[in-house]
């Protein structure tokens, strides 16, 4: 059967409840929004598939519910995850101070090399910001990692945010398995069969 | 082209090489002893096996040994047996080839063929039997193996139900034993067993599908197959079951529930369950007892299936492979197959599906959802079940008071679980239109075949209205389908709605022997958390109901309907023996459950029977067939204003709506039916492949050493991989059926559990508390189920590449040697090296 895909990346999407975390990924995976506010329920996933660098990628992405309540279920996915977004509403100040909390979160309880990016939610809410997008900019460097404002109603950065999420995941495996190319894989084992194949065909001859 | 014997040979020469008492000088009597084996084991992995306290005299407990730790340790299936190195003296060459070589493929650095080094997947043995037999050709290629066609009689060929020769390509190892593909069966619904998707048996060396409980409701066979069996041969739209259900059933529910065998794909062997069963067909049943129309209040909280019997079927499924369609018996035994095969399969995503990870409960909890959704499900475009409806009064319809009541089942108890099991918490929630997540679009050709999926059909007009009532018991739900428009349309866009419908939903219990109880009427009983119903035992008469239903306009109709306009409806049922005879003033469909019957009946008025009589696969007609003493049939009626639509969309609660919203046409759902007549088409293939993989087999015995043989091994090659893509298909297949039901049933149980999750704490009761603790686990284990299945896809995916690359490695050996081989031929040294060999060639053979 073909293939229907060459990878499967895991992503998780964390951050406080409200933020828009469920948005994105409906937005991303269906290309819809809803208005109403519909507090998720532990955790979640959708499926979408994306090309990227001519390989298909099959993105599961997780969507956890931002409530304390939901915290233990919620946390016992972080370890599964390849990619992590954290997610901040620009309106809401606490919900960006929280992302430092997140973090901790992850290295807690991600696994190490886990890709991270912080997105800034609603950008499409001038009026009602709270966070500037350069206060973003700067603690996504502080801490090394990508940033983005998206707008999941709007539909701003939304597909990048979730793409180059994708390709840093995608490099970083790539360099891990270039770096896994080291000569001696199976090679030895197979040399011997030979040689001494081809030994006694030697011997026969010789013969 | 002996050469890559003779390869494999020293290969296992200098593996054995200083081995006490081993001397490999061929690949026959030197292995019967079992040390040969332990020795390549024990070469790799001196952890495994003790050499040192093993003696050549033990024949049958070397071997034993050795293929137990082969098995469990790395993966490899016994392909032998080791009684039969202790019965033949000279061993059957061609096993040993292929066993070995599998032992060559794990421990060269590669896992052996058709599996994951280490990993049992019990799906895989298929795969690897035939992969092994192709690499016999290879190596055998020019051996005579006389000694096996000699001993074909004497190895252990020999079915352990039907007593005949098992050729390769059937070769099913299970516990020691040896079966045809076709002749694993599980003992109670007499449903091929798939790997991963059994336990033992209640009696020692029977196994029965893993969805079977071991209790007194094991006695109700398999009906639940006949929901599936009807699915295949329906186009059209089937009404999904209005199965929603308020109040928690019973634990004790759980077992009928859980027995309810996965579905199995129509297309699966036929196996006439029905004899099997004690029940009754409905049809020849005199009594119905016409079930409330509650049933669908009735929340039928499935409880899980013991997840060790999930486990079970992979722990016991070490050497075997998936089975196959048994022979073709009727079309009954076709659907009930299909069924359980689907059934098993599914709840065991993890087990299944050559992955061995068990999924919590999968099994057992949701049959009873996948039941009613698959069923419920519509239409190949519709994906909401109707019995979602929250809000079937609102529409206008008076359903209770117009119903006349029809006498109900009373007791749940007896209901066949499936049955309960279609109406779970799902009371008011809406099952959305499963799309299909794992799937991405376009990579299959099947796809093109399918209908576009016509997601998100208008929302629902019933949407708006009482969306709190889908708490309260109604007996009729009554859902306002838009029916999709044709499906050639391919996308399903509010604008393009059809013409509003109405869907009708009943239950009927149809026991087997005649109860005393008559006719009462269902009384409703709405309850807060949800409708709860009954089902009065069967009576003796006709069941029928009452429907006075309006059609909700509220979409947008493509006829150009008004919006606003009400009609009415006014439908007599009849459930008659044998017939169901409606009358009706609207054009309307019928879909029976469990026997997935839809009956399309295009009438403007007046009144119309509809017989229920079998007729061939494809026909729309079944016999509602009813294996156990008592089953409950749930006939969902679509009226349509104007002409009917070819798919129906049920209508959807809001919460639903949103999930249909997502459910666009570029998502990948497979309407139940697809499924199961696909999973039928490849049973088909892989018949006819199985028996041209038999003739194939005694001729390649024959032609040892012949020319005719390369073509004739290409040809087998071939074959392998074909019958290979064909089983990835299927356990794709049954993968995606899984994965939508369980989509199916997640945003039911979120809806339940939203609502008890916003209710201030100091209102909660106990009883509310618990159940929300309940709900929270069944959601997270929903979403885990369907975690388990994209992981199960991936590791398949990963798996299938590597037995694809082996198989063209294998390929390239092939032709290679053959090259080589006429190189040989030419040059003096390769003449004399040939000529050298020939000797020791002629003693190996």
């Amino acid at each position: 059967m073909a293939k229907t895909y060459d990878y499967l990346f895991k992503l998780l999407l964390i951050g406080d409840s409200g933020v828009g975390k469920t948005c994105l990924l409906f937005r991303f995976s269906e290309d819809a929004f809803n208005t109403t506010f519909i507090s998720t329920i532990g955790i979640d996933f959708k499926i979408r598939t994306i090309e990227l660098d001519g390989k298909k990628i099959k993105l599961q992405i997780w969507d956890t519910a931002g409530q304390e309540r939901f915290r233990t279920i919620t946390t016992a996915y972080y370890r599964g995850a390849m990619g992590i977004m954290l997610v901040y509403d620009i309106t809401n100040e606490k919900s960006f101070e929280n992302i430092k909390n997140w973090i901790r979160n992850i290295e807690e309880h991600a696994s190490s090399d886990v890709e991270r990016m912080i997105l800034g939610n609603k950008c499409d809410m001038n009026d009602k910001r709270q966070v500037s997008k350069e206060r973003g900019e700067k603690l996504a460097i502080d801490y090394g990692i990508k940033f983005l404002e998206t707008s999941a109603k709007s539909s701003i950065n939304v597909e990048e945010a979730f793409f180059t999420l994708a390709r840093d995941i995608m490099t970083r495996l790539n360099r891990k398995m270039n770096d896994n190319t080291a000569p001696g894989g199976g090679g030895p084992v197979k040399i011997t069969e030979n040689r001494s194949k081809k030994s006694s065909f030697f011997r026969c001859t010789l013969l | 082209m002996a050469a890559s014997i003779k390869a494999l040979q020293q290969w296992c020469k200098i593996q054995c090489d200083g081995y006490r008492d081993v001397a490999i000088i061929n690949m026959t009597t030197s292995f019967r002893d079992g040390l040969a084996f332990c020795a390549l084991i024990h070469k790799h992995r001196p952890d495994l096996i003790d050499f040192d306290s093993l003696s050549k005299e033990n024949v049958y407990e070397n071997n034993s040994l050795a293929f137990r730790v082969a098995d469990e340790e790395l993966g490899i299936p016994a392909l032998l047996d080791a009684e039969d190195m202790v019965a033949l003296r000279v061993p059957d060459r061609l096993s040993i080839l292929t066993y070995v070589s599998q032992y060559y493929n794990y421990f060269h650095g590669r896992s052996p063929i058709g599996g994951m080094a280490g990993i049992k997947r019990p799906a895989e043995v298929s795969k690897e039997e035939p992969s092994g037999k192709k690499n016999q050709p290879v190596f055998a290629k020019k051996q005579v193996l006389v000694e096996s066609s000699n001993k074909k009689a004497s190895l252990s060929s020999t079915c352990a139900v039907c007593k005949n020769h098992v050729h390769l390509v059937q070769r099913h190892l299970v516990d020691g034993k040896l079966y045809h593909r076709n002749c694993f069966k599980c003992k109670e619904c007499s449903s091929i067993l798939l790997s991963g998707t059994y336990k033992p048996g209640p009696e020692a060396g029977t196994y029965i599908c893993s969805t079977h409980q071991n209790t007194q409701n094991s006695t109700k066979s398999p009906p639940f197959s006949a929901m599936f069996t009807g699915g295949g041969a329906h186009k059209s739209t089937p009404v999904s079951p209005k199965a929603a259900t308020v109040c928690l059933p019973p634990k004790t529910e759980s077992s009928p529930v859980s027995r309810f065998p996965t579905p199995t794909p129509l297309p699966v062997s036929t196996k006439p369950s029905d004899t099997n069963s004690t029940a009754k067909p409905w049809t020849s049943s005199a009594q119905k007892t016409q079930a409330a129309r509650e049933k669908f209040f009735q929340s039928g909280q499935p409880t899980a299936p013991d997840p060790s019997s999930n486990r079970g079927p992979s722990a016991g499924v070490t050497a075997e492979t998936p089975s196959r369609v048994t022979s073709p018996v009727s079309p009954d035994d076709r659907k009930d197959k299909a069924r359980s095969f689907l059934a098993k399969k599914i709840p065991l995503e993890g087990n299944a599906n050559n992955n061995n990870t068990s999924l919590s409960v999968a099994g057992g909890k949701t049959p009873e959802f996948q039941l009613n959704s698959r069923l419920g499900n519509k239409s190949p475009a519709s994906e909401v079940p109707s019995w979602r409806r929250d809000s079937p009064v609102s529409v206008g319809s008076r359903p209770v008071s117009s119903y006349e009541p029809s006498p109900q089942a009373e007791d749940s108890s007896n209901e066949p679980p499936w049955l309960k099991a279609t109406s779970p918490n799902r009371s008011s929630s809406l099952r959305t239109p499963v799309k299909t997540p794992a799937l991405s679009p376009g990579a299959k050709d099947w796809r093109s075949k399918l209908k576009p999926v016509l997601k998100g059909a208008s929302s629902k007009p019933t949407d708006a209205k009482d969306k709190g009532s889908s708490m309260s018991a109604s007996e009729i739900r009554k859902t306002d389908v838009p029916p999709k428009p044709s499906p050639s349309s391919g996308l399903l866009s509010p604008a393009s709605k059809p013409t509003s419908t109405s869907t009708f939903s009943t239950t009927i219990s149809i026991p087997a022997a005649p109860s005393p109880d008559k006719q009462t009427a269902p009384s409703p009983r709405p309850s807060p958390n949800g409708p709860s119903g009954q089902r009065t035992p069967g009576s003796s008469g006709p069941e029928f109901c009452w429907f006075s239903s309006s059609l909700s306009s509220m979409a947008p109709v493509q006829q150009g309907q008004g919006s606003g306009q009400v009609p009415l409806i006014n439908c007599l049922i009849q459930f008659l023996p044998e017939t169901l005879s409606i009358q009706c003033s609207s054009f309307f469909q019928v879909y029976v459950i469990p026997v997935g019957i839809f009956l399309y009946q295009n009438l403007s008025k007046g009144l119309t029977s509809i017989p229920f009589k079998k007729e061939s696969k494809g026909n729309t007609k079944y016999i509602l067939n009813t294996n156990s003493p008592k089953q409950t049939v749930t006939i969902n009626v679509n009226f349509y204003k104007g002409s009917p639509a070819k798919d129906v969309t049920s209508p959807e609660s809001k919460a639903q709506k949103k999930q249909s919203e997502v459910s666009h046409a570029k998502q990948d759902y497979i309407p139940q039916e697809e499924i199961l007549k696909e999973l039928e088409e490849i049973e088909d293939h892989l018949n006819d492949l199985e028996k041209k993989g038999i003739e194939m087999e005694k001729q390649l015995r024959s032609y040892e050493g012949e020319e005719e043989e390369d073509a004739l091994m290409v040809e087998w090659f071939n074959l392998i991989r074909t019958k290979q893509m064909y089983m990835r298909r299927e356990s794709e297949l049954v993968y995606i059926a899984k994965t939508q039901d369980l989509e199916e049933q997640q945003p039911g149980v979120e809806e339940e559990l939203r609502r008890l999750l916003e209710k201030p704490e100091h209102r909660k009761t106990p009883a509310d508390k618990k159940r929300e603790e309940e709900l929270m686990n069944k959601l997270v284990e929903i979403v885990n189920d369907r975690n388990a299945i994209i992981d199960g896809l991936d590791e398949d995916r990963l798996r299938e590449r590597e037995e694809d690359q082996q198989l063209n490695e294998m390929m390239q050996k092939f032709d290679l040697k053959k090259d080589k081989g006429e190189k040989k031929k030419m040059s003096p040294f390769a003449k004399l090296f040939k000529k050298k060999d020939k000797p020791k060639e002629i003693m190996e053979e």
